[in-house]
């Protein structure tokens, strides 16, 4: 199947959201109860909008890796 | 509402819909070729000339039956995504007849997203596959914002190939579809019907080779409803997964060329088209890195095989979007 290798890209990006989600749920969700000195004040949304953010950033960078590796296999060899 | 109920209203939506796509599609063949509104086929030897756009045709198709169901049931989300329909695709036919620059159409269709935060036809808790609803109140409209003009111009850059967009877009609605009956969402399923028959019925005249091409109207008006009823009916996490291979291609593009340009605008094509009527991958560095251009690396294609393979892509990401969907709504 000669499309096997861009299936696969989808496949990892299809993984990684879904890792990014887990991340989202585990440590950003509940920041308010781990940090509980912050709990209620806007400064806490921020944080959460932030590391939100940091978490879609982390999973385009990781998308543009994984695109370099196919690339070079496939485009620049 | 019955089950009966909705799948008759479900049949009729798409009747509609897919006749109004074929009938105006092939009425405005003629009547563009005459006024020459037409625009080289450039992976066809000796480059024929072909009529653009069919947007005309896909809007009203589109916008007609969700106003038709929205006067007969008279649910909002109706109108919504009717009118994000139209406004979408408004945009991208002023953008066919003046050609905006790269940062206006965007900025434009920022319009395209006000119906759905006017008629308030949105839940600022979308769904995520295993975990459930996440909060969103205050961030959620400023994201709506943003995501019609990103999934309107992500189905845009799909448009490469006789019949690429309009079968993507037939394939891709496929899990949305899945989703909102999962859900139990059939105001949102009967207005996801519009978008599914009028492109399915569109690719009947825009495959290989393409008697007619969708335009930016077209396009845009496909992406800003995909957009609509992903956000109306709370299914967005499905839809990004069913549209991954386009929103690859986009974010491989303009990492490329590192700023937001309009295609017309690039200097080093990414791919070439040979005398021998095949299309392989340009080895110049500074060409932009494209999912077509990635289908053909190391190989020479025809038009015909790129295209199916685009749609097996848009395949593989919908089986994904229904593990998702499943994986979000199947237990409950």
């Amino acid at each position: 199947m000669p499309v096997l290798g861009l299936i696969i890209v989808i496949l990892l990006a299809w993984i990684l959201m879904l890792g990014g989600i887990f991340v989202i749920f585990t440590v950003i969700v509940p920041l308010p109860v781990l940090i509980p000195a912050l709990r209620g004040t806007i400064a806490i949304s921020v944080l959460q909008s932030v590391a939100g953010a940091l978490v879609v950033l982390a999973w385009l960078y990781s998308i543009l890796k994984i695109r370099n590796i196919y690339a070079k296999r496939k485009l620049w060899k | 509402m019955e089950l009966v109920e909705i799948l008759g209203l479900g049949f009729t939506g798409f009747v509609a819909s897919s006749i109004l796509t074929y009938v105006l599609s092939r009425l405005l063949i003629p009547i563009l070729t005459q006024r020459e509104l037409t625009v080289e086929d450039f992976h066809k030897p000796g480059k024929p000339r072909i009529p653009r756009p069919g947007g005309p045709a896909i809007i009203t198709a589109i916008a007609a039956v969700e106003i038709g169901l929205y006067l007969l049931l008279g649910d909002p989300r109706f109108l919504a995504v009717g009118m994000v329909s139209t406004v979408g695709g408004a945009i991208g036919l002023l953008d066919d007849f003046f050609t905006f620059s790269a940062i206006t159409k965007p900025a434009a269709l920022v319009a395209a997203a006000v119906p759905i935060l006017l008629l308030a036809t949105y839940s600022f808790r979308p769904e995520l596959p295993f975990f459930g609803p996440l909060r969103l109140s205050l961030i959620y409209p400023m994201l709506i914002l943003l995501a019609i003009p990103i999934t309107a111009n992500t189905i845009n850059t799909i448009d490469v190939l006789n019949g690429a967009v309009s079968g993507f877009v037939a394939i891709t609605t496929g899990p949305l579809l899945l989703a909102l009956a999962l859900k139990h969402d059939w105001i949102l399923f009967l207005a996801s019907i519009p978008l599914l028959a009028s492109a399915s019925a569109f690719y009947l005249v825009h495959r290989n080779p393409s008697r007619i091409f969708p335009g930016d109207s077209g396009c845009l008006c496909y992406g800003a409803t995909y957009g609509a009823i992903a956000i109306v009916g709370g299914v967005e996490f499905v839809g990004v997964v069913a549209l991954l291979p386009a929103i690859l291609n986009s974010f491989f593009f303009l990492s490329s060329t590192k700023k937001i340009v309009e295609h017309r605008e690039i200097k080093v094509k990414p791919v070439n088209f040979g005398k021998d009527c095949l299309i392989r991958a340009s080895m110049d560095t500074r060409a932009p890195i494209t999912l077509v251009r990635l289908i053909v690396a190391g190989r020479s294609l025809t038009e015909n095989r790129i295209v199916r393979e685009i749609h097996w892509l848009a395949i593989f990401a919908s089986i994904l979007a229904v593990v998702t969907a499943f994986a979000t709504w199947g237990f409950k």
